[in-house]
């Protein structure tokens, strides 16, 4: 397994944990009222800012981890952080595939505005069309690693 | 539509015939991982030209002894 490769699984398993604590927030949020005063954005965009800081750190502690157990497993004495064209390639095509799944998430958010929702729904709908491109562009990676190209 | 891969090699014969070299020897030799090379080996990844050549003077051999193009017919 290449160095790219071991990093997507841990975007994959980073995102998928802070989505799922954010999405676990947002109703407890929504559930006890505190989304629906005034001052709902700044409260969302402080749990944003705080979310971004701890998939920051979670994605370091996890890359280091996952090195760890894969030297281990794999008995590699100096394990190799090459990139080579391959990875370019993918990660293109992960791009591609974060690109458009953005792309959608914005226009929604958009439309969700025209037709009346409120900033702070259209706010959340841009976060998680954001995490859904992350998501869908570490997938095709990880395709791409084990079906080829 | 591509019934198989269009770029074909002969990689796993010439590794065997340059002394059994080892997927990881010809990754360092063409500076890539060496699951590049197991890819490429399996004709499921298609190198630029510039990883092509690097591989073929690996070898020491021409490029066309190396890599054939078949149509995709």
């Amino acid at each position: 397994m290449s160095s790219d490769e071991r990093n997507t699984y841990v975007s994959l398993l980073s995102s998928l944990l802070i989505n799922a604590y954010m999405i676990w927030h947002l109703v407890d949020m929504f559930g006890a009222g505190t989304l629906s005063g005034p001052d709902a954005l700044q409260i969302w965009a402080r749990m944003v800012l705080w979310v971004i800081c701890a998939a920051i750190v979670l994605t370091i502690v996890l890359t280091i981890l996952f090195n760890i157990v894969f030297a281990i497993a794999t008995g590699e004495k100096s394990p190799q952080f090459l990139s080579d064209e391959r990875d370019r390639v993918f990660e293109v095509r992960g791009m591609g595939a974060t690109t458009l799944v953005m792309i959608f998430g914005f226009i929604g958010a958009i439309v969700a505005l025209a037709l009346g929702q409120t900033p702070l729904f259209a706010f959340i709908q841009l976060y998680f069309s954001l995490a859904l491109g992350s998501l869908a562009g570490d997938l095709v990676k990880l395709a791409s690693y084990r079906h080829g190209g | 539509m591509s019934k198989g891969p269009v770029i074909s090699n002969d990689i796993r014969r010439l590794r065997f015939e340059a002394g059994e070299m080892t997927q990881k020897d010809l990754a360092d030799k063409a500076k890539v991982t060496r699951q590049t090379i197991i890819a490429i080996e399996a004709a499921k990844y298609s190198p630029t030209l510039e990883l092509a050549f690097k591989i073929a003077r690996a070898f020491g051999r021409p490029l066309e002894e190396v890599f054939f193009y078949k149509d995709p017919d």
